[in-house]
């Protein structure tokens, strides 16, 4: 492969992460409109708005890897490959979303695409990944596992207690923090003694690594560096610096910070900072990146449309997906009441 | 196959050894499960036939472990992550309660957690209040969960190896003064279906229902019981959940007395659940109050005597049945 | 009748004292409990004061405007009442009541006894048969009513069920019926057929019955007989008259004109297994292993000289012999007839037969042992009208 070949597909990648980042924005903008239309389930909507450069590390895996996410995960799963109807019916809590409107917004989860799970747990899926890790290093499967959480799982124990299995057996595992500065109102500076987090990772063990998060490219490549080792097993850490736009979850006014500090980190856009780069090195024509634009809103709206329009699941389905099928499940109360106060037939 | 004798530890061991001889996906993961032979030695000697991989010292990281554990049973292979004491399931209560439990249900069906978390529990060798629990009202709590607790050899087998064919997270609850119990294991001859409960013991005049170490202090009071006239029936839950709980209220409307015993302090215990079911199921068929018989609801504490003390023994079960049949107290009642 | 006055209670936690606003009953006016009789303003609002038994209001001792203090009389009636309201001499003692707790305790019409302490097994006994409790004396715990002390008071008069099997069959066809039966709270008589091993044979049906009636315990009966038994069951029936609660009918014989004859020469002929199976594969259950066979071979060897005249009674070259229609036009209990649709022996639409009032369910598929397709139907047919079986599922 020359070298103008290789410049020319890490070209085409750029302009699919662009793609990939617009269509995460508008997403997320609809997310906002589902809740502002009353066709959320709940309120619990935490946007990733700001932490679009998570492309980077998404499009650094290959197709049988796996990961976990936090409660702020759709940017993640959109970029893996996610239908965004079917997300947006699941956190809309239809029968259609991709757990049956079961698990909403925080709890999104897909084993086709290797989504293992969000958790609204503070770190509550990170060694799941290491558990994955164990089964890709005993299989010899050369896949990749890869969590994906905030600065706020930096200061939760089972953080270290999985980095340290995955650093001790050498498994095929990536830990990414995408540090928004948040967590819930708390800025980052107020939770950590000291706040260098590849640092810590580093003293697991850890191949660790930071990424400017306005900058997806320089996620990408270093993530790329990261899940090579992974795969041949050397576990790494790979912190995102991003900043939050907004609140934390839909309802957050963010009382905790200043409007000045909000315009500075609203300025560290990787939307924007992507489009700017493509038109200033004349890989994206303003026409073509406009019309990305235009079929990312276009498809987000068919997306809320689905979503507000799908149906609700069935009162049954309540019991279901407690267990396995064709294993006891869950016995209603209307017949357990019925048996002992019903009048004999 | 026929029966041999062997102890309860042994039987465990074997159903470990004989899982991960027929599948290969069958993984230990735990502190001290490896070249420690796990703490009471239930793992003796598998890594030395199964390797490291596959039979894996953990360092002392309870959530991680069980974290862990629901990872690998997302991803394929079927974990029996060991809790060396299950008063050490605090530590691992999110793994366990938030995640194994519910990932099955939050994510609509599509990833379920087969996996096995063998720990142990309850009293009978001073080991004090941070070592000598019966937490199963905990799991029991917990929709999702499968609950198993194997009173006899035979039972300590099958059970062990029928939840390592469930599609769902069991949490399998041994007792350390079980381990060197010793029973007949019949390998092709299981005491029960899984989620049965199993009649141990037949008699008419009242049911006593017990699970794990307090079957046999049931059993022994039966026999004095027996020797006083009165007949005891005597059924092993042996799985708490699922439980078929046919065969209970079957007994129960036949005997109109029950008694339900645990070792787990009292209060909000599986005896206080399984009493609620069978006064609610068995109303119309009773002639005294279910009761129940638990630990006190107290710390365990490290004295010997207060230990036993504390909990029920055969003694206690066969005295407290016999007031509830015959109306003659018992000279403890008498303060 | 007699005299008595109301108090002022406590409507609410801190009220000491209240403000007579209106009185809504007039003095002559006969009230009923419930009736709101006045009302009062207390510190917090105003509250309507009802009244906690029937009566006549004779006199309002506080006039509209006046304030009172927390048990202070406040009228003068005179009720029926035994217990509530104090007279005035004896107000000092008594505390006052609560409104909320009357408003909530069900009335008990006055003379009707406390409520008995009984064990639910006795009160179940006492429901199913008309028992009084208050009339049994307990010696249970704390003086509570037992199962046992309602039987021996002659409450527990509960009928027994009798079942009587087919041609050919044994008291062991009935499989786990007795047993449920007897869970549900049933005495249960299993019967063996004449001819069929413990009863010698006899030669008519009226013998049949006579041969049976000894056996039949006292008190009320439910008579289940199946096939042949059924033609049984009606004969004790209408010896019994009055004793039968019920007759339950299954796959019944003595309906219709024709039988199949390969199934009663087969079973009276066949010395081998194979042929054995082809005349049990006509009653329709599942197929038998040939340890059973055998052993079923074996025993029908053992019993042949004895069904044979049983069987004759029944049919003679696939015709029926017997009709029991007649009979069961003047038997006044309730008939509950249960008949499979695929029934490989006797013709199902031989239903139609039966009195008008009869009961009919038809276990669509079922054959000739409708007892074995449909157990929980049966069961809660012979059963029906007792309490509730208890509840048996999956856990």
């Amino acid at each position: 492969m020359t070298a103008a070949q290789t410049t020319d597909l890490a070209n085409s990648g750029m302009l699919a992460r662009y793609r990939t980042m617009r269509r995460i924005r508008s997403f997320e903008e609809r997310v906002g409109e589902l809740f502002l239309k009353g066709e959320s389930a709940g309120s619990m909507l935490h946007l990733s708005i700001g932490e679009e450069a998570v492309v980077g590390v998404a499009d650094a895996m290959d197709a049988g890897d796996t990961f976990t996410t936090h409660h702020r995960g759709h940017g993640v799963f959109l970029a893996r490959g996610a239908d965004p109807a079917r997300m947006m019916a699941e956190i809309a809590g239809k029968e259609a979303g991709y757990c049956r409107g079961k698990g909403g917004s925080m709890h999104i989860a897909d084993r086709a695409l290797g989504h293992l799970g969000a958790n609204a747990i503070v770190g509550g899926g990170i060694p799941h990944v290491v558990g994955a890790g164990l089964t890709y290093r005993n299989r010899g499967s050369g896949q990749v596992s890869v969590a994906f959480f905030g600065d706020g799982a930096m200061q939760q124990g089972i953080l270290y207690e999985a980095m340290n299995m995955a650093s001790l057996w050498q498994l095929p595992c990536i830990f990414v923090c995408i540090n928004n500065q948040y967590g819930m109102g708390t800025r980052v500076d107020r939770s950590a003694g000291r706040h260098a987090f590849d640092a810590r990772a580093e003293a697991f063990g850890l191949a660790a690594a930071r990424a400017d998060g306005t900058d997806v490219e320089a996620v990408h490549d270093a993530a790329r560096a990261l899940a090579a080792g992974a795969r041949e097993g050397r576990p790494a850490f790979l912190e995102i610096d991003a900043y939050r736009f907004f609140g934390h979850a839909r309802m957050d006014k963010s009382p905790y910070r200043t409007p000045e500090e909000e315009a500075e980190g609203r300025a560290r856009d990787p939307v924007g900072h992507a489009r700017a780069k493509l038109t200033q090195t004349g890989l994206g024509a303003e026409e073509d990146l406009a019309r990305i634009d235009a079929e990312a809103g276009a498809e987000m709206d068919l997306a809320l449309d689905f979503a507000v329009t799908a149906e609700a699941p069935g009162m049954p389905t309540m019991f279901e997906d407690v267990y396995a099928p064709g294993t006891p499940a869950p016995r209603p109360q209307a017949a357990r009441l019925a048996a002992i106060l019903g009048e004999p037939a | 196959m026929s029966a041999v004798e062997t102890t309860y530890r042994e039987a465990i061991r074997q159903a470990l050894l004989d899982a991960m001889e027929a599948d290969p996906d069958v993984v230990l993961i735990g502190e001290e499960v490896g070249l420690y032979g796990g703490a009471y030695g239930v793992t003796k000697g598998l890594i030395d036939l199964f390797g490291a991989h596959r039979v894996i010292d953990a360092p002392i990281s309870e959530a991680g472990i069980v974290g862990v554990a629901v990872g690998a049973a997302m991803t394929g292979l079927r974990p029996v992550a060991e809790l060396m004491y299950v008063d050490f399931v605090g530590l691992v209560m999110d793994q366990l309660a938030n995640q194994a439990a519910k990932s099955r249900y939050m994510f609509g069906g599509q990833i379920g957690v087969p996996m096995v978390l063998r720990t142990q529990g309850g009293t009978g060798r001073s080991a004090a209040a941070q070592h000598s629990q019966s937490l199963e009202a905990w799991m029991l709590h917990i929709p999702g969960l499968r609950l198993v607790m194997p009173a006899t050899v035979n039972d300590a087998y099958h059970l062990l190896r029928a939840a390592l064919t469930q599609p769902d997270p069991v949490v399998f609850i041994e007792h350390k003064g079980l381990y060197t119990r010793k029973g007949m294991l019949d390998i092709g001859w299981p005491d029960g279906d899984w989620g049965v409960p199993v009649v141990r013991r037949s008699g008419r005049d009242l049911t006593i229902i017990a699970y794990s170490r307090m079957l046999h202090e049931a059993l022994a009071a039966a026999e004095v019981l027996a020797g006083q006239g009165v007949e005891a029936e005597v059924i092993d839950l042996r799985c708490l959940n699922p439980l078929d709980e046919a065969p209970l209220i079957e007994s129960v409307c036949r005997t109109g007395r029950a008694l339900v015993v645990t070792e787990a302090a009292l209060t909000g215990s599986v005896a206080s659940e399984i009493a609620a079911r069978l006064g609610e199921a068995c109303f119309d068929w009773l002639e005294e109050p279910i009761l129940r018989l638990g630990g006190e609801d107290i710390p365990i504490p490290v004295a010997p005597a207060l230990e036993r003390g504390s909990i029920p023994d055969a003694r206690l079960i066969a005295e407290t049945a016999r007031w509830l049949v015959t109306r003659e107290a018992p000279q403890w009642a008498a303060q | 009748m007699g005299r008595a006055v109301i108090t002022l209670p406590r409507l609410g936690e801190t009220m000491e004292e209240a403000t007579v606003t209106e009185w809504l009953v007039a003095p002559g006016v006969v009230f009923a409990r419930g009736d709101v009789l006045l009302e009062v303003e207390t510190d917090k609002t105003v509250v309507e004061v009802p009244a906690l038994q029937d009566g006549v209001l004779i006199a309002q001792l506080v006039a509209p405007g006046e304030t009172v203090a927390l048990d202070q009389p406040i009228a003068e009636i005179e009720s029926e009442a035994t217990i509530a309201v104090p007279a005035a001499s004896t107000a000092p003692q008594a505390g006052p009541l609560p409104v909320a707790a009357a408003s909530v305790v069900p009335s008990r019409p006055p003379g009707t006894p406390a409520r008995a302490a009984a064990s639910p097994v006795a009160r179940r006994i006492a429901r199913m048969t008309g028992a009084s409790l208050a009339l049994v004396p307990g010696t249970g715990r704390r003086c509570r009513i037992t199962g046992a002390d309602v039987v021996a008071f002659g409450g527990g008069e509960a009928a027994t069920v009798v079942l009587l099997h087919g041609l050919f069959d044994q008291p062991k066809g009935w499989r786990d019926l007795p047993a449920r039966l007897g869970r549900a709270g049933h005495s249960v008589l299993v019967l063996d057929l004449p001819g069929h091993g413990a009863l010698p044979a006899v030669g008519s049906i009226a013998e049949a019955v006579a041969a049976l009636l000894p056996h039949l315990p006292p008190g009320p009966v439910r008579l289940v007989g199946h096939s042949f038994g059924a033609v049984l069951a009606t004969g004790l029936a209408r010896a019994l008259g009055a004793r039968v609660e019920r007759l339950v009918l299954l796959a019944p014989a003595g309906l219709g004109p024709r039988i199949n004859a390969d199934f009663v020469d087969g079973m009276l002929r066949a010395e081998t297994t194979p042929a054995l199976a082809r005349a049990l594969t006509l009653l329709g259950a599942g197929p038998l292993s040939d340890l059973m066979l055998q052993a079923e071979l074996e025993r029908l060897r053992l019993c042949r000289d004895g069904m044979a005249p049983m069987a004759r009674l029944a049919a003679v070259d696939g015709f029926q012999q017997v009709d029991i229609s007649a009979d069961l036009s003047v038997i006044r209990c309730p008939i509950t007839a249960i008949f499979g649709t695929s029934d490989g022996i006797l013709d199902w639409r031989d239903c139609a037969n039966l009195p008008a009032r009869a009961a009919i369910h038809l276990v669509r598929g079922a054959g000739h042992l409708p007892h074995l397709a449909a157990p929980d139907l049966v069961a809660g047919l012979i059963g029906a009208e007792m309490s509730a079986a208890p509840v048996a599922r999956k856990g």
